[in-house]
C-alpha cells in the first residue's frame, strides 16, 4: 500500500499562489503495514561525522579573524554588593591594552522576556562570577594581565542564597522590576523577588482530596546543576554602531539576534550571527552570553573582539539549571485512582530572569507528569536569588517535576500496597482523555512505554527489593514524563537545487549532537527522491538562513521537518514545471515517483533526476530553489492566563518512561546503576540508531544528575567550580547496560508521525533512579542527587 | 592561559638545589599540580624550576632490602610495573587512581609527595610501605621516614633549597599484602574523600606479625594508625579484629567538615574502609 | 617575558618558533600551528579534549609547556589519518560514538595511545584508559564499542 498524504485545503498565499502554507499536512496512517519511503526508519551514519574525526569541524574557539583583539573578562568575588569604586587605572597603563570597559562605560541591558542583565554589572553585583570589567588587547596574555589589575571595593549586602530567602523578600535582588523593559513571557511581582508565576487550576482540588482514600504529601528538593558541555562559550564580535556581526557557537541564532538588536539598538536585519559548530550545547548556549560583551568592546575599540570562557569562567558566569523545591500533595483512592494533585513549585532561577519564566512555564505544564488526575492546581513561582543564571536544561525543569511527581507515585504506590508499575499503569493518560491542561489528548504512547522500559529490567522477574549474597542492598525503580514543545513557534527552510543537480538545505535548525545535520537531508529525500548523500547542509547564519525560532524544546525534527517536506514538494512541483515545459505536456501529465520524473503519455519522456538529469535537462533553465515552512500558531490555542487551561497548549506532547536496578552498598551508602530500560515514544524514529544514541547518552546525563552533580554554594560562593568537583559521570561510571526501546504511537501531524526526542532521554532517568535507591534502601529519598551520606545517614 | 613566569632548567641536582637555595624559584615535575593551580589564579610563582632536565632523578635502582625509585618516575610506572602490582600491590593500586592515563603519564611520585596534600593517592600507600625520603640539599643528602615527611596540610619537611631525590622502598617480607581503598563520589578522575592503605604480614602459624594502616584525607597530614596497628599485631586475623582495629583507626582520624563532606560521613567510612581493606589485605595473603 | 626557541615534530613535520616559556602545548598546536583539531576543554587536565601523543604517551597538552615538547614528537588528531580514515576514525563513526564531537579527536588519541600498546584491549581496560577523556553526548559506552572494533580492525591488517 503506498504511503497516504492527505492534505487540508490549502491556504493560498497571495504572494505564492503556487505554494501551500497550510501549516498541517495531515499524514494518516491506516494500518501498520503502511509502506515508509525507505530512507525514512534508516540508521543513516551522521553527516558531519567524517569532519568531528578527523579533526577538521570548528568550533567557536577555532575561529579567528585577522585584526581580531583578546578579550579577558573580571568577574565578581561577591555574591550581592555595592560597587563602591573600580579602579581601572594600572589595567590601562599596560601597553596593548585597547579598552577598558565597566559598567559606567557600557550602560546597556539586555534579555529575552526580561531585559534585566547588565552587559556589565551596574552599581551592584548580584551574583559570584558575574562580569564587572572586560579588556580587549593585543594578546589574550595582555588581557588577562590587565583583568588582574583591576581593582574593585565593594560592599557586601545580605545573599540572597535560597528560596526560602528569596520568598522572604527582606533583602531584594532587583530593587525595582519597573526599571527594566518588559518584552513578555513573564510578569515581574513589585517588591518581591518573583519575577513570575504560573498557575494551573483544573477541576477542584479540595474536593479531589476529600474523595481521596490516601494523600501523601512532600517536600523535594533539586539542586542546582550546570550543562558542562565539553565545549566552552566562545564569541566573536565585529561590530560599529550601524552593523553588527556575531561568530559564535549559538543554539538560537535568531535569538541572539533579536537580543543584541534590542540591547544596542541596531535594527534587527544589521545583525548578523554567523554560527559555528557547537561543542555541546544543552541548552546553555540558547542565550546570548559572551557575544554582548565582545559587542560592547568592539563597538568601542572599532576591531574585531574573541572571548572565550575559562572553564573556571564556564562554571562561575556561564548558565545553569535552577534549583528546585516542591511542596506537592497527591490524593488517590484505595482502588488506585488519582484524584487530585496540588503542586507548589519553586524555582532558585539565580540573578535574571534569563530563560526562568519559560522554565516554570513548561515545568508547570508537565508538573502532573502522564497521567489522568481530574483535579490539578498547580502554582509555580520562578524566584531571583544571587546565584548562576538558571535556564534552558534539556527539558525546560522536566527532570526536576518529573522526580516530584513520580516520588509521589512510589510513595502513593507504597501506601496502597500496589505495584508501582501497575499504579501507574492504572492512572497513565488514555486518547480521549483530558488533561490537567484541559486538553483532549490524541496519540498517547506512555502505558506502551512503562511497560516496555519495566520489562527491560525485568520488572516481574523477582522482587523489587532484595539484598545480595554480598549483603549490597538492591532495588528496581521506575519513572516516567510528559513534556510539551514550545507552542506557538515558526520556522522555515530553503532547498537549493545546485547546477549538479546537488541540493542544499538551508535551515536554521543546529546541529550539536543530536543529528539533525543527518535526519533532515533524510526527511527531504523522502520526498524528493534525491540521493541523501546529495543533500546537504548549509552553515547557518542569519545572513541568509531562512528563519527558526530556536534548536531547543526537541522541536527540530518535528517543525524543521515538516518545513523541508514542505519545501521538497515546492521542489517537485518546480521539476514537474520543467519537465513539461521541456517535453511540452501539460504538467498534470507529469508524474514524479522516488525521483523519477515520467510524462504519462510518452513512454520516452522518463529521466531518473539521481543520474544525468543535471546535465541534461535543467542547464540554462531558471533555476530550482523552493521554500517550506511550517508554524504553529494556528493550532495553538493560549492557554488561559490564571488556571493555563487550554484546547491545545502544545502541537506535540513527549512521553515515555524509564526503569532502573541500582546496587546500595549499605556499608558506604554507594549507588552503582546494574541497568536501565528506556522506552521513549518517538512517534517516527527517521534515524533509530540516532534515537538509541539520543537516549543513552541523556541517560547518563541523567545519571550525573541523580548521583553525581550539584552547584554547591557556601556563602554565596559557588567552591565546586571545576571539572574535578563539579562531577559529570567519566566512563568509569558508564558501566552498565541501557536497553533502548523506540515506541512509535505516530504522530498525526508530525513528518511521517515524529515527535521529539532530544530532550526526553534525561527527563526520567534520574527520577527512576531515585525511585530505585528509595526501594533498595526501604527509605523514601527527597533531594537528587542522592549522595552516600543520604544514604547512610538515611534514619 | 598561564601567567608569565622565568623558566630555569637545571642540569643537574646540585644545580638545582642551589637555585632554589638562591631564588624564590618553585621546583616543576609534572606540572600537573602547579600549573592547575596558576591558572586557576591561585598561584602566580615568578620562576620554575624545571626538573625535567635532571636525568638522575628518574633512576630506579634494585638493592638487596629494598628499591630506589627516582622522584620524577611517574605514576604510570607504579601502574604497569609487575614488581609493584605483585609486591607492592596498594601502591600499584593508589597510582593506578591518580588522576586520568594522561596526568599518570605526567604527574610523578615525588611531586605527588610534594604537594603535600592530605589526599594524595600515593602517600597512604608508600606509608604502609614504611617508605623512606631520601632528600638532597646543594651538597648534602638526609633520609627521612615519610611518616616524618608531612608537617601539616601542604607542608613537607623539604627546607629552602632542598629536594625528594627518590622514594626508598624496603622490600615486603613473604607472606605479606597490601590494599588501598579509595573513596570518591566518581568513579574516576577524583579526589579521595577517603583512602585506607592496609598491609599486613603474617608469621608461621598464621598470626599477624606486622600491621600497618594508614589513612588518607581523614586528618590535616596523611596519617597512620598505630594504635590500630598494635590492636592487630600479634592476633590471629579475623573479622571481629579487623572490625574492632577499624573501630580504633576511627578514633585515630581526625577528619573535619568541609562541603566536600562532613566529618561524620567520613568517620563512618574509615570504619568501614578500613574494615574492608584489611579483610581484602587478609584474602591476598 | 622568557622567550625560547623550540622544533618540535609534529605529525611528522618540523616547525621551529620562538614562544614565551609559559605557552602550553595545546596553545602551540592551536595558536602557532593553526591545528585547531586538539581541543581545549578545561585548561587544567581534567576533561582530556587536548590529548595529544608526545613521544607514544598520551598527554594533556594543557598540562605540557611547548618547550618540554622541545625536540620531540607529537601526534595530533590531524596526523592520524593520510587520506583514507584511521580505523579507529571509521569505528567511531560505524559506532556512532560521535555526537557533539568536542571530545573526539582527544579520545581517539588517547584510544590511538592505548592500542599502539595494547592491540587486543579488553573493554574494562578501554574503559579504564579514557576515563580521562570526559564526554557529555555519548554515554562512553559506543565510544568503547568503536575502540574494540577498531583494535579488530588493526588486527585484520
Amino acid at each position: 500500500m503506498d504511503y497516504i498524504v492527505k492534505t487540508r485545503p490549502a491556504k493560498i498565499d497571495p504572494l505564492f499562489p503556487e505554494i501551500n502554507i497550510d501549516p498541517g499536512d495531515v499524514f494518516d496512517f491506516p494500518d501498520d503495514s503502511v509502506e515508509l519511503p525507505a530512507i525514512i526508519g534508516k540508521s543513516l551514519p551522521r553527516k558531519d561525522g567524517q569532519e568531528k574525526v578527523t579533526g577538521r569541524t570548528k568550533f567557536g574557539a577555532d575561529h579567528n579573524i585577522p585584526g581580531q583583539l583578546y578579550a579577558a573578562v573580571l568577574h565578581s568575588t561577591e555574591a550581592h554588593a555595592v560597587i563602591r569604586k573600580i579602579d581601572t587605572s594600572e589595567a590601562k597603563k599596560i601597553k596593548g591594552v585597547r579598552a577598558v570597559l565597566t559598567g559606567e562605560d557600557c550602560k546597556v541591558r539586555f534579555g529575552h522576556m526580561l531585559v534585566d542583565q547588565p552587559v556589565l554589572a551596574q552599581e551592584k553585583v548580584r551574583y559570584w562570577g558575574e562580569p564587572v570589567a572586560a579588556v580587549a588587547a593585543d594578546t589574550l596574555h595582555l588581557a588577562k594581565l590587565a583583568v588582574r589589575k583591576i581593582k574593585v571595593d565593594y560592599e557586601p549586602l545580605p545573599v540572597v542564597e535560597t528560596v526560602e530567602d528569596a520568598l522572604r523578600a527582606d533583602t531584594l535582588v532587583h530593587e525595582n522590576w519597573s526599571d527594566y523593559q518588559l518584552l513578555g513571557g513573564c510578569a515581574p511581582v513589585p517588591g518581591t523577588n518573583i519575577v513570575d508565576e504560573f498557575v494551573l487550576v483544573h477541576g477542584d482540588v479540595e474536593k479531589g482530596f476529600r474523595e481521596a482514600d490516601v494523600v501523601v504529601e512532600n517536600e523535594l528538593f533539586c539542586s542546582m546543576i550546570q550543562h558542562a558541555p565539553l565545549e566552552t562559550h566562545a564569541a566573536i564580535a565585529i561590530a560599529d554602531h550601524d552593523n553588527c556581526h556575531i561568530i559564535s557557537p549559538a543554539q538560537s541564532p535568531f535569538m541572539i539576534r533579536k537580543i543584541i538588536a534590542n540591547a544596542f539598538g541596531y535594527r534587527l536585519d544589521r545583525v548578523r550571527v554567523t554560527c559555528t559548530d557547537i561543542g555541546g550545547a544543552f541548552g546553555c548556549k540558547v542565550e546570548a552570553r559572551l557575544e554582548p560583551l565582545c559587542v560592547a568592546l568592539a563597538r568601542r575599540t572599532k576591531r574585531p573582539v574573541k572571548l572565550v570562557f575559562e572553564r573556571h569562567e564556564e562554571f562561575a558566569a556561564a548558565l545553569a539549571r535552577a534549583g528546585v523545591k516542591f511542596r506537592i500533595k497527591t490524593g488517590a483512592t484505595k482502588e488506585g485512582k488519582l484524584t487530585a494533585q496540588q503542586i507548589y513549585i519553586y524555582w532558585d532561577t539565580g540573578a535574571y530572569a534569563t530563560f526562568g519564566p519559560r522554565v516554570n512555564y513548561n515545568a508547570g505544564f508537565a508538573s502532573n507528569g502522564p497521567y489522568y488526575i481530574p483535579n490539578s492546581f498547580v502554582d509555580g513561582f520562578c524566584l531571583v536569588s544571587n546565584k548562576s543564571l538558571g535556564t534552558a536544561y534539556r527539558g525546560f525543569g522536566i527532570t526536576e517535576v518529573a522526580f516530584a511527581h513520580e516520588t509521589q507515585m512510589d510513595a502513593l504506590a507504597n501506601k496502597l500496597g500496589i505495584d508501582p508499575l501497575e499504579f501507574r499503569l492504572k492512572n497513565a493518560l488514555r486518547n480521549g482523555q483530558e488533561s490537567v491542561a484541559g486538553e483532549v489528548m490524541q496519540d498517547v504512547g506512555i502505558s506502551e512505554c512503562l511497560e516496555k522500559a519495566a520489562e527491560a529490567v525485568g520488572w516481574y522477574d523477582g522482587p523489587l527489593q532484595w539484598r545480595t549474597a554480598e549483603g549490597k542492598l538492591r532495588g528496581k525503580g521506575i519513572a516516567c514524563f510528559i513534556k510539551l514543545t514550545g507552542t506557538p513557534s515558526t520556522t522555515s527552510v530553503m532547498l537549493r537545487m545546485n547546477e549538479d543537480g546537488t541540493v542544499t538545505l538551508l535551515s536554521g535548525s543546529r546541529e550539536m549532537g543530536q543529528g539533525v545535520e543527518t535526519v533532515l537531508p533524510q526527511l527531504a529525500s523522502s520526498v524528493l527522491g534525491i540521493d541523501v548523500e546529495r543533500i546537504i547542509m548549509s552553515p547557518v547564519d542569519t545572513a541568509f538562513t531562512p528563519y527558526d525560532k530556536t534548536t531547543t524544546s526537541s522541536r527540530s525534527t518535528f517543525h524543521g521537518g515538516l518545513a523541508v517536506m514542505d519545501a521538497a514538494r515546492d521542489m517537485v512541483r518546480q521539476l514537474k514545471a520543467l519537465m513539461a515545459r521541456h517535453w511540452d505536456c501539460p504538467v498534470e501529465e507529469i508524474t514524479y515517483d522516488k525521483g523519477v520524473i515520467r510524462c504519462l503519455f510518452d513512454p520516452e519522456a522518463s529521466v531518473d533526476i539521481n543520474t544525468s538529469f543535471f546535465t541534461r535537462y535543467l542547464k540554462e533553465e531558471p533555476p530550482i530553489i523552493a521554500v517550506g515552512r511550517y508554524g504553529t500558531k494556528d493550532i495553538f490555542s493560549p492557554p488561559d492566563p490564571d488556571t493555563h487551561q487550554s484546547d491545545r497548549p502544545t502541537i506535540m506532547w513527549m512521553m515515555g518512561a524509564q526503569a532502573a536496578e541500582v546496587e546500595v552498598d549499605p556499608d558506604t551508602g554507594r549507588t552503582k546503576i546494574i541497568r536501565i530500560g528506556a522506552a521513549h515514544d518517538v512517534g517516527r524514529a527517521i534515524n533509530p540508531d540516532n534515537c538509541r544514541q539520543q537516549i543513552q547518552g541523556a541517560v547518563l546525563m541523567g545519571v550525573g544528575n541523580a548521583l553525581l552533580e550539584e552547584m554547591i554554594y557556601v556563602n554565596g560562593v559557588l567552591v565546586n567550580a571545576n571539572m574535578v568537583d563539579y562531577k559529570i559521570p567519566t566512563s568509569m561510571d558508564a558501566d552498565f547496560e541501557t536497553m533502548v526501546d523506540l515506541v512509535e504511537c505516530p504522530h498525526n501531524t508530525g513528518p511521517y508521525g515524529v515527535k521529539g526526542i532530544g530532550e526526553p532521554g534525561m527527563a526520567p532517568t534520574a527520577p527512576a533512579i531515585a525511585n530505585a535507591i528509595s526501594r533498595a534502601c526501604g527509605h523514601q529519598f527527597k533531594s537528587i542527587p542522592v549522595k552516600a551520606e543520604h544514604v547512610l545517614f538515611r534514619e | 592561559m598561564l601567567p608569565a613566569f622565568k623558566l630555569l632548567e637545571p642540569n643537574t641536582i646540585e644545580e638545582a638545589c642551589r637555585i632554589a637555595l638562591d631564588t624564590d624559584g618553585m621546583f616543576l615535575a609534572g606540572a600537573t599540580d602547579i600549573f592547575v593551580a596558576m591558572h586557576g589564579g591561585a598561584l602566580f610563582p615568578e620562576t620554575l624550576i624545571s626538573l625535567a632536565k635532571i636525568d638522575a632523578l628518574r633512576d630506579i635502582r634494585k638493592t638487596d632490602q629494598g628499591i630506589f625509585i627516582g622522584a620524577l618516575t611517574p605514576h604510570r610506572y607504579f601502574e604497569f610495573n609487575q614488581v609493584m602490582k605483585t609486591r607492592y600491590t596498594a601502591i600499584h593500586e593508589g597510582c593506578a587512581q591518580v588522576g586520568s592515563p594522561q596526568i599518570r603519564n605526567r604527574g610523578t611520585i615525588g611531586g605527588n609527595l610534594c604537594n603535600g596534600a592530605p589526599s594524595a593517592d600515593s602517600a597512604g600507600p608508600l606509608l604502609v610501605f614504611d617508605a623512606v625520603c631520601v632528600i638532597v640539599g646543594a651538597a648534602y643528602e638526609r633520609t627521612l621516614p615519610l611518616r616524618e615527611f608531612y608537617l601539616g596540610p601542604k607542608k613537607t619537611a623539604l627546607r629552602k633549597g632542598e629536594l625528594l631525590k627518590s622514594i626508598y622502598l624496603p622490600e615486603p617480607v613473604s607472606r605479606s599484602a597490601s590494599r588501598y581503598i579509595k573513596f570518591t563520589r566518581r568513579n574516576a578522575m577524583d579526589l579521595a574523600l577517603l583512602g585506607v592503605s592496609a598491609y599486613l604480614a603474617l608469621d608461621d602459624s598464621g598470626g599477624i606479625a606486622d600491621a600497618r594502616l594508614a589513612l588518607t584525607t581523614a586528618g590535616p597530614t596523611p596519617i597512620r594508625a598505630g594504635e590500630a596497628e598494635r590492636r592487630l599485631i600479634g592476633h590471629k586475623p579475623c573479622d571481629s579484629l579487623f572490625s574492632e582495629a577499624a573501630a580504633i583507626a576511627e578514633n585515630e582520624s581526625l577528619p573535619r567538615t568541609s562541603w566536600r563532606s562532613s566529618k561524620e560521613f567520613r568517620l563512618k567510612l574509615v570504619k568501614s574502609l578500613t574494615e574492608k581493606a584489611l579483610r581484602e589485605a587478609f584474602e591476598r595473603i | 617575558m622568557d622567550w625560547r626557541d623550540v622544533t618540535v615534530y609534529v605529525n611528522g613535520d618540523e616547525y621551529t618558533k620562538t614562544i614565551p616559556v609559559q605557552m602550553t602545548l595545546a596553545e602551540f598546536l592551536r595558536d602557532e600551528l593553526f591545528l585547531t583539531g586538539t581541543k581545549i576543554g578545561c585548561n587544567e587536565g581534567e576533561c582530556g579534549a587536548c590529548t595529544v601523543i608526545l613521544d607514544g604517551v598520551a598527554v594533556n597538552s594543557c598540562l605540557v609547556l611547548a618547550v618540554h615538547a622541545d625536540g620531540k614528537n607529537v601526534l595530533t588528531i590531524e596526523g592520524v589519518s593520510e587520506g583514507e580514515l584511521h580505523p579507529l576514525q571509521q569505528a567511531f563513526l560505524d559506532a556512532g560514538a560521535v555526537q557533539c564531537g568536542f571530545c573526539t579527536p582527544g579520545m581517539i588519541m588517547t584510544a590511538k595511545a592505548l592500542l599502539d600498546r595494547d592491540p587486543a584491549p579488553s573493554r574494562e581496560v578501554i574503559r579504564k584508559e579514557i576515563e580521562g577523556n570526559l564526554c557529555r553526548c555519548t554515554g562512553y559506552n559506543r565510544i568503547i564499542d568503536a575502540v574494540e572494533k577498531a583494535a579488530l580492525m588493526l588486527q585484520k591488517r
